[in-house]
């Protein structure tokens, strides 16, 4: 139940985001102007991007499953990348990489389990023919598959993050000798002043 | 604990006698205990120390004044206080003494008319002390017969005194430190004597002790220095200093000198310890209208070499390149080659020596070039953790580069003195 929830909150955000707004285009007349549509989904155009366009209904059950496998084993090797951007973070001791990646991570393993279960139930429903449930538990494996890469693409731009991103939280260890003196030579002496002492002369005769 | 206390109190005196001769002897003395005042600690101590002096001063020799010097011994009495309140808000430490000098007669009978009262104080206090601003104020007295002023050709009483403040500003971790200051000082001379010395031209703004005191100034100073900590102990300098120098009477030229340095100071390896500094001088006040050459403007340069052995002992040499104001010929140009070592053994017995050649070369267009040359060894003992013992050699030795220099601005001074402090 609880993954569940979860599993609806990480796929509200990609929900809203595919809902058109009141008065703008619908997504297949998106679809006509290939450059607006890129400029306006940052997404990577992968070869499960159209499908997501296309109603739930209109795709046949056993397509259906198809695509849900094929979906699944996208993520997969999604989930595999990442986790070997997460080894070499963690390899170069790079805190702020290794915060990135990992938080990238976490939600691809959830949103890979929530998949895992809809493709299940996908599949029970096929078999039972109820056509709701299945054109439900579709949607929910390609909104999933489709936040997934977005995921992806975060975690890569995690490596760039590493030349110029610091906050208060990062702190810089500096190993200093066992043997350095504890006095400061970053303040010598000056020099003394030349001092002038003349005799004087006696002051009677 | 002790070991180490006894080794930093065992150590400054020799330190206070290289940085400042004046000083010497007041700025060693915290005692292991002291009275207990507000949140600080106050130590009484008191120096006794024969010094003898082979240039104690001219005596007449029948009718007629000497030509050279005669020694005399000095017995030198210090009483004194310092108060310390070391604390990250507000620190606080002074120390002052009065000193009494009883010249003895016994090599030169008549001398014990010099017999007199100088004395030395030092208050400095810090705000928020290693904070991001830290707020320094700080003030040097001095009332003795030494003075910096270089074109002093005849023994003279001098009242110097210099009231300091400045900030540290170090935003971040420290790393970097801008420190903006500004300083006003004043030095006034009293003759010891009426009497001219032998050779010196009557009215001599440097030699005649009736027309020293037209040597009075005063100086404001101010400041900019910057320091970059790239490594643990290794830091890039930038310094910068504005005098503007100006005299009560006439015959003195006033200067506005600006001098800035910039380069590195600190550790190359555990060991070795450099400075490597260069920079210029200049003088923006025109010279005086009888000079035959331009104002001063040269560079300046400070090269230092240390070796490390221990935190108390270690050995450095150097060369140094200084440009300061100075009455009668208005800058005066020090290149100096100089070499210091200090040990500790045992935790009680310092030993210190300190040497230094001097040339110093006036401007005004007086083509004149002295010759300075100080020679410093010393033995410090702790007999008790409140008892101290020290000895030592002095060589101060001056040749004036001027053509008929009277018989003063010429000398060769010896001094060996013993030293009990006793400090509690």
């Amino acid at each position: 139940m609880r993954v569940a929830l979860i599993g609806w909150s990480l796929l509200a955000g990609v929900a809203v985001a595919q809902t058109p707004l009141p008065g703008a285009p619908a997504p297949a007349a998106q679809e006509a102007f290939p450059g607006t549509a890129a400029a306006a989904n940052p997404l990577p155009a992968g070869p499960m991007a159209a499908p997501l366009a296309e109603k739930a209904s209109d795709v046949p059950d056993p397509e259906k499953l198809r695509r849900s496998v094929d979906a699944l084993g996208r993520m997969r090797n999604v989930l595999k990348e990442v986790l070997g951007k997460l080894e070499e973070a963690r390899n170069t001791k790079d805190v702020v990489k290794l915060n990135c990646v990992n938080e990238k991570l976490t939600q691809i393993k959830g949103l890979l389990r929530i998949s895992e279960q809809s493709d299940v139930s996908l599949q029970e429903a096929v078999a039972k023919k109820e056509t709701s449930s299945g054109e439900h538990e579709f949607t929910k494996v390609m909104i999933a598959k489709q936040k997934v890469d977005q995921l992806r693409a975060e975690a890569e731009e995690c490596i760039g993050q590493l030349a110029f991103r610091t906050d208060e939280n990062l702190t810089v260890e500096v190993e200093v000798p066992d043997d350095l003196p504890n006095l400061d030579p970053t303040r010598p002496q000056t020099p003394p002043d030349v001092i002038a002492r003349p005799p004087p002369v006696s002051p009677t005769l | 604990m002790l070991a180490g206390a006894a080794s930093v109190a065992l150590l400054l005196p020799s330190l206070a006698a290289a940085q400042s001769p004046s000083q010497a002897g007041v700025l060693s003395h915290a005692g292991p205990n002291g009275l207990k005042v507000g949140e600080g600690r106050l130590h009484p101590f008191v120096d006794v120390e024969p010094r003898l002096d082979t240039a104690a001063g001219f005596f007449p020799v029948g009718n007629m004044l000497s030509s050279t010097p005669s020694p005399e011994l000095v017995m030198h009495l210090r009483p004194g206080l310092r108060f310390e309140l070391p604390s990250n808000t507000v620190a606080i430490d002074f120390v002052g003494a009065a000193e009494y000098l009883y010249f003895t007669g016994l090599f030169a009978p008549g001398s014990y008319l010099y017999s007199r009262l100088e004395g030395a104080a030092g208050l400095s206090a810090a705000v928020n002390r290693q904070g991001q601003i830290e707020f320094d104020l700080a003030d040097d007295f001095n009332y003795s017969d030494k003075t910096r002023n270089l074109a002093l050709g005849v023994g003279a009483l001098s009242l110097y005194n210099e009231a300091r403040a400045q900030l540290s500003i170090r935003p971040g971790g420290g790393a970097l430190e801008i420190t903006p200051r500004g300083a006003f000082g004043l030095e006034q001379f009293r003759a010891l004597s009426r009497l001219r010395p032998v050779g010196c031209t009557p009215g001599s703004l440097t030699c005649d002790p009736n027309a020293i005191p037209q040597m009075n100034y005063t100086n404001l100073r101010a400041g900019l220095d910057g320091r970059w900590k790239f490594l643990p102990k290794t830091a890039i300098v930038l310094e910068s200093n504005f005098d503007s120098r100006s005299y009560a009477a006439t015959g003195n030229t006033p200067s506005l000198l600006l001098r800035g340095m910039a380069g590195l100071q600190g550790l190359l390896t555990t060991k070795v310890a450099v400075v490597a500094k260069a920079g210029w001088g200049y003088d923006f006040a025109p010279p005086p209208a009888s000079a035959m050459g331009s104002n001063a403007n040269t560079f300046l340069a400070h090269a230092e070499l240390a070796y490390l052995f221990n935190e108390a002992t270690n050995i450095k040499v150097g060369y140094y390149r200084s440009l300061e104001p100075v009455p009668v010929y208005q800058t005066v140009r020090d290149d100096r080659i100089y070499g210091d070592g200090r040990m500790l053994l045992s935790g009680r017995l310092a030993l210190h020596a300190y040497g230094a050649l001097d040339f110093l070369g006036f401007a005004a267009g007086s083509n004149r070039l002295d010759t300075s040359v100080t020679v410093d060894p010393s033995i410090e003992y702790q007999i008790l953790p409140w008892l101290y013992a020290a000895g030592g050699y002095t060589l101060s030795m001056r040749v004036a580069g001027i053509p008929n220099a009277s018989s003063s601005e010429s000398y060769t001074r010896h001094e060996a003195y013993l030293r009990v402090s006793a400090a509690y």
